[in-house]
């Protein structure tokens, strides 16, 4: 019932002479039985001991990125003067500047991150993330014309989210985890505006720092 | 014997090379002569073709922040042949992806699954799969904006797992983030030719062996060997030729674009998905982002996760589905409801963003700017901090930006060079052509000046400059009014040539003579309120070297300094305040239109 092939089958012109790596032409060896055991054990503690450092050192550095932690962002940083802030509580973009690190690069004075300040009276300013929660791309300030009116708005385009000037999330079905991220810590010194800047975690619905 | 003789029968004896040679080219094609082979020579022949345009594009490309995107520039732009190989690379790919769907597809719609091919079956979903990664590791190397913001989410899409997905974000990206960095590009770089280019062929090696063994194991009763050389090798070299030719239909005369290069604060806007994973984006649109019901998860987890891996799994299951008695019109319908589904998302993500400004904005800003980014590349050459500082320091982008940010609130910019900025109530001067007579002109014209132009929007509107212009005006008919314009324009020119800006002079050149006439002009009239080269009375701004570098620089830092507008100053943010020296400085020279632009060709 069972058909199989043979090599002269597969090979038409009949020039089927073994080859070298034919398993049926190597010598059988008899089987040590009980030294065997031990041998075995002794070869593979010995593959096991040889491998160790170089695979261990490898799982290690590729691990390495899980324990290091991000930018340390525990100080205030001066962002802007306030009087550069519109009155109407209209929302400007400005860049946290510091030293940023990316492998073994440092540059001494780059935006590590960017931050909306909106005016909300004489010596009140609410600081958002620029960072959407959803993934991480940069929201916008938008300002959309509906008829005669202008809407004004935050708008993340990658997965088109829409939130309001507070920050809440605007559509039936949002994009976003949660609404916008606010950096609470935010102090007025001098006339300038000082905000602790901090990075989020995406994706998440509650709000947790990113280390 | 001759020597050749000889020599082939050295070499024989040694190798077995001629024996190889005869079993391939006489070995029998089992089943028969087929063009699902000849697909699989094209899958084989794709994979050969990554791997030498690959290899070459390798012996010049550089993963690291500063020199990914400048040697992809190299490649693209100055290497002879750099283009097209980088285009037939990156077309090759796509078409991989979508003969492989297909492939897959076929083998389900074909039950190619049955004993004893489950394992070649899923041998080609892993060989999908695998395609896919290659692209995913591949499309970050242009580390241009779109790969930068595109792969940013993609990553981020792991922050979704729980417990482990910040670790798994950390590792993908080689740092402790949050951004991607040069350690991102050196693990995908080794990702995609160390790992999942061997992975491929493995694999690939692995689905031909085990589909040749099934065909031994499997035939019953034995379908007819036909040769392989050259009746189905005819048909496989055909099938590559067409394979090719797709690939240089895609590639055309333009190739892959180049976008500008990744910048961390400068996301793109319109970052989307290759198209082969355009379907699971336009997925993902339809849930939302909120918590599951307080589990600290989100909802994106279905369709990035959930969704994904259950389609993976209904395909590799469909050898077992297939036991069952209508088994083989459940996977029918399964590939079916999948790959419709996917198709007709696909084409909704795409009309949607054909119908969004926004999205068709953000397109053409980037265009503009890898535009840009090329001009000032051939042009300067790349300065060890990388190309994105040649835009950081380009006056017509970084300056026309900042521009946008800070001045154009109030300042229009219409009618000069560079970008406009269109305002409905400015409550500042136009500044475009900022220096040019015909600008200075508008100053000394009792109608012009009072426009919102000028200083309509202002608190200068009936100030002391507006009186003036119109007392001299006043009153003036027939030759008296032609005289007064002309000394006028004399002034304007004065002035324009003290601004002397870059596309001006040449034609200041010309105007000596009156040049001089106005300067004695300026001095009769002007300099009562306006000092100007150490004379005059300093009551309004003072105009030594107005429109020049140094004096925009000075009024942006700091307009009410008494030697501007002092305590009169309106509404002028005083910008030395907020901005740093170098970006005042953009500011400046881009109103001036002081930037690189290329040689006009002939």
């Amino acid at each position: 019932m069972e058909t199989r092939f043979r090599r002269s089958d597969l090979i038409p012109n009949g020039e089927d002479k073994p080859m070298a790596d034919d398993i049926s032409l190597r010598p059988e060896l008899p089987v040590e039985e009980r030294r065997g055991f031990l041998k075995k054990l002794l070869a593979l503690l010995a593959w096991i001991a040889a491998y160790l450092g170089p695979v261990g050192a490898a799982v290690r550095a590729f691990f390495a990125p899980a324990r290091q932690k991000g930018q340390a962002t525990g100080q205030f940083t001066r962002v802007a003067p306030l009087d550069s802030l519109p009155e109407d509580g209209t929302p400007k973009k400005f860049p946290i500047l510091a030293q940023r690190r990316d492998a073994w690069t440092v540059y001494p004075n780059e935006p590590i991150g960017q931050v909306f300040l909106r005016r909300l009276g004489k010596e009140k300013v609410v600081a958002f993330q620029v960072k959407c929660p959803h993934m991480g791309c940069a929201i916008s300030y938008v300002e959309e014309k509906q008829g005669d009116e202008i809407v004004k708005k935050f708008y993340c385009p990658c997965h088109k989210a829409n939130f309001d000037l507070d920050g809440r999330r605007t559509d039936p079905v949002s994009e976003s985890p949660r609404d916008m991220d606010t950096l609470d810590e935010v102090k007025i010194e001098d006339g300038f505006v000082y905000v602790r800047f901090k990075n989020f975690r995406t994706g998440t619905p509650t709000k947790e720092e990113e280390i | 014997m001759g020597f050749w003789q000889r020599a082939a029968d050295w070499l024989e004896e040694r190798t077995g090379l001629r024996t190889a040679y005869y079993t391939c080219s006489r070995r029998a094609v089992l089943g028969g002569l087929c063009w699902g082979n000849a697909v699989r020579a094209a899958i084989l022949f794709g994979l050969i073709v990554q791997a030498v345009t690959g290899l070459v594009l390798w012996m010049h490309y550089s993963p690291s922040a500063q020199t990914a995107w400048e040697s992809v520039y190299y490649i693209q732009y100055e290497l002879p042949g750099g283009w097209l190989l980088r285009a037939i690379h990156h077309y090759t790919a796509q078409v991989l992806v979508g003969l492989l769907a297909l492939y897959v597809a076929g083998m389900v719609l074909l039950a190619e699954y049955r004993w004893p091919r489950e394992l070649v079956f899923w041998t080609a979903i892993l060989l999908f799969l695998c395609s896919m990664a290659l692209c995913l590791t591949g499309d970050l190397l242009s580390w241009d904006r779109n790969a930068f913001s595109a792969t940013t989410v993609r990553v981020r899409f792991l922050t979704l797992l729980p417990v482990i997905g910040q670790t798994l974000f950390k590792v993908a990206i080689g740092g402790p983030g949050p951004d991607l960095g040069s350690l991102t590009l050196t693990r995908f770089f080794a990702l995609h030719v160390g790992v999942l280019a061997v992975v491929f062929a493995v694999l690939l090696w692995a689905h031909l062996a085990l589909l040749r063994r099934a065909r031994i194991v499997g035939n019953v009763p034995p379908l007819p060997a036909g040769p392989y050389w050259p009746a189905q090798a005819v048909r496989n070299a055909a099938a590559c030729l067409l394979m090719m030719a797709v690939v240089l239909a895609f590639v055309g005369r333009s190739g892959v674009p180049l976008g500008s290069p990744a910048d961390p604060t400068n996301f793109y806007d319109a970052a989307r998905p290759e198209w082969s994973l355009r379907g699971v984006y336009g997925l993902s649109e339809m849930i939302p982002g909120s918590g599951i019901f307080g589990t600290g998860l989100s909802w994106k987890i279905f369709p990035i996760f959930i969704i994904p891996g259950l389609i993976v799994l209904a395909f590799l299951a469909m050898p077992f589905i297939d036991r069952w008695r209508w088994g083989y019109y459940a996977n029918v319908g399964i590939l079916v409801v999948i790959g419709g589904g996917l198709a007709v998302l696909t084409l909704l993500s795409y009309q949607s963003d054909a119908k969004d400004p926004m999205y068709q904005a953000a397109v053409a800003e980037e265009q503009q700017l890898a535009h840009r980014t090329v001009q000032l590349a051939k042009g300067l050459g790349i300065p060890p901090a990388g190309a994105l500082s040649l835009l950081k320091n380009d006056p017509k982008t970084e300056g026309a930006r900042l521009f946008g940010q800070h001045c154009a609130s109030c300042h229009a910019h219409v009618g000069g060079l560079g970008k406009e900025f269109r305002l409905e109530k400015p409550t500042a001067p136009n500044l475009g052509g900022f220096g040019t007579p015909q600008q200075v002109r508008g100053w000394l014209d009792p109608e012009r000046i009072q426009s919102p132009e000028y200083f309509g929007g202002t608190a200068f509107k009936n100030g002391a400059m507006v009186q003036t212009i119109k007392e001299l005006f006043a009153d003036l008919e027939g030759d008296e009014l032609k005289e007064m314009q002309e000394h006028m324009d004399s002034i304007a020119l004065m002035l324009a040539a003290e601004a002397n800006l870059p596309h001006q002079q040449a034609a200041l050149q010309q105007q000596k003579d009156r040049i001089e006439q106005g300067r004695k002009l300026f001095y009769q009239n002007c300099a009562s309120c306006h000092r100007f080269h150490g004379k005059g009375t300093p009551s309004g701004p003072e105009l030594t070297g107005y429109g020049s570098l140094q004096w925009l620089v000075e009024i942006t830092a700091n307009p009410a300094s008494p030697k501007f507008y002092g305590s009169r100053n309106d509404r002028m943010p005083i910008f030395e305040k907020e901005l740093s020296p170098q970006q005042i400085e953009l500011i400046a020279r881009f109103i001036r239109a002081e930037w690189y632009e290329p040689p006009k060709s002939e």
